[in-house]
């Protein structure tokens, strides 16, 4: 635990010293939920309203996860590599991303209930989904990051290769999301959440195995 | 006899062609005639996934060997697994068209493939904007195993989180509960082991020109 806990450290440093960076991924969920607000006119149906929110997120989570390997330069790959395991860092490259996901959700819920209403029955039980879903999204987009960082044309790549593994995930928290919609309590909302723990679970496992193969030497 | 099993798959895959069309099948409301699909459109999905499969084991191979001729081979067969991939989709889409009335319905069997698809034109993609081949291999690799995996776990939960027009699921009974029988059994199982023999033939030949025309890249 103590060499995570001292990556994380690091890695936490390392993001808030770009906080230009972070800034943008803020003001990326803001123009487009401003877009959607001005494109939409007024509270769409709940369905749609799921729908743009959940856009939303996934292109601005896959904008904030490139980020996590893309920046680093190839001297921190070498110096990383004598303070700690592939995995550590993988790990602390993960929290870090999950935390950034997190706060962009709960900033696009704040954001989409402030200019497109909010459409939902169970709120609580809705921010639940929020946290849960987008934390959930950054298994699979920490070890795609670290896969396209590797390649030139990595922003186009991290998309094309992240997309289709994320739709599954984001399919069981679209079905939890409208339950929250449709005002179910929070006490039934458990088992969805399950499922979108569990399949946000394996490709952190399966990173967890592959990440040494992928460290660059 | 090097090619036993090859020849063996053709003769299993044309008796199954020539058996498909003449054989006698129950008579049922809404599938019909059409119910001779199943020798053609099923036997592709067990292809697919035995070649995607075999795939994910040389991709395992070629990372802990590094060596470039597993990763080739890795390619081939996901290569030839997409084709099969594509065989299932139009002679699925056929046979939707003909029972349920569409070419294309939002059935979670449908997007578990569209998905799959994603996926392996995704890898492909991968593979080409690398030019480094041991690169090429780590990466690669890595996303051919991480997809897999994936693939197949959404696969098995996708199909159970709604109502699916396939037989077996969303409450609908499964195949063999109802009119997969003995005569059918006949065709379909030696059209699915014939298929998955052919494509392995495919996949291998694949394997092999892509080996041999290596040499021939060094400049």
């Amino acid at each position: 635990m103590r060499p995570l806990f001292r990556a994380l450290q690091l890695e936490w440093a390392l993001e808030f010293r770009q906080k230009s960076a972070l800034l943008a991924g803020l003001l990326f969920v803001a123009g487009s939920a401003f877009l959607a607000s001005k494109t939409y006119l007024g509270t769409p149906p709940s369905k749609a309203w799921n729908a743009l929110l959940w856009i939303v997120l996934l292109f601005s989570a896959l904008h904030a996860a490139t980020r996590s390997f893309a920046g680093v330069p190839a001297a921190r790959w070498w110096l990383v590599g004598q303070w700690m395991t592939p995995v550590t860092w993988l790990w602390a490259k993960g929290i870090v991303t999950a935390f950034q996901l997190v706060v962009l959700g709960v900033f696009s819920l704040a954001l989409f209930s402030f200019l497109l209403g909010l459409p939902v029955g169970n709120p609580f039980g809705f921010l639940l989904v929020v946290v849960l879903g987008s934390a959930g999204l950054s298994g699979v987009l920490t070890t795609t990051a670290a896969l396209a960082a590797q390649v030139d044309a990595r922003a186009s790549l991290m998309a094309v290769l992240s997309i289709p593994l994320l739709l599954p995930t984001l399919a069981t928290i679209q079905r939890a999301a409208l339950l929250a919609t449709a005002g179910v309590s929070t006490v039934d909302l458990l088992a969805p959440l399950g499922s979108v723990a569990l399949l946000a679970g394996v490709p952190v496992v399966l990173g967890t195995l592959l990440f040494p193969y992928l460290w660059k030497p | 006899m090097k090619n036993a099993w090859n020849y063996l798959g053709l003769a299993l895959v044309g008796y199954s062609l020539v058996y498909g069309l003449i054989s006698t099948v129950p008579a049922l409301p809404i599938v019909n005639e059409t119910i001779r699909n199943l020798y053609y459109h099923v036997p592709m999905w067990f292809t697919m996934i035995s070649l995607m499969g075999a795939s994910f084991g040389y991709s395992i191979g070629a990372l802990q060997s590094n060596s470039l001729k597993k990763d080739r081979t890795a390619a081939a067969f996901s290569e030839v697994a997409l084709v099969f991939a594509a065989a299932g989709l139009l002679t699925g889409m056929l046979w939707a068209k003909f029972t349920w009335g569409a070419f294309w319905t939002p059935d979670p069997k449908l997007n578990g493939t569209a998905i799959t698809i994603l996926i392996y034109l995704a890898y492909f993609v991968l593979r080409g904007s690398v030019d480094d081949p041991e690169k090429r291999l780590r990466l690669s690799a890595t996303y051919n195993i991480f997809a897999f995996v994936l693939m197949l776990v959404f696969i098995m939960v996708l199909p159970r989180l709604t109502d699916s027009l396939h037989p077996g699921n969303g409450g609908n009974p499964a195949f063999g509960a109802y009119d997969l029988d003995n005569t059918m059994r006949l065709v379909f199982y030696p059209a699915v082991v014939g298929w998955i023999l052919v494509g392995f033939w495919m996949a291998r030949l694949r394997a092999r020109l892509e080996n041999l025309r290596q040499p021939l890249d060094l400049h």
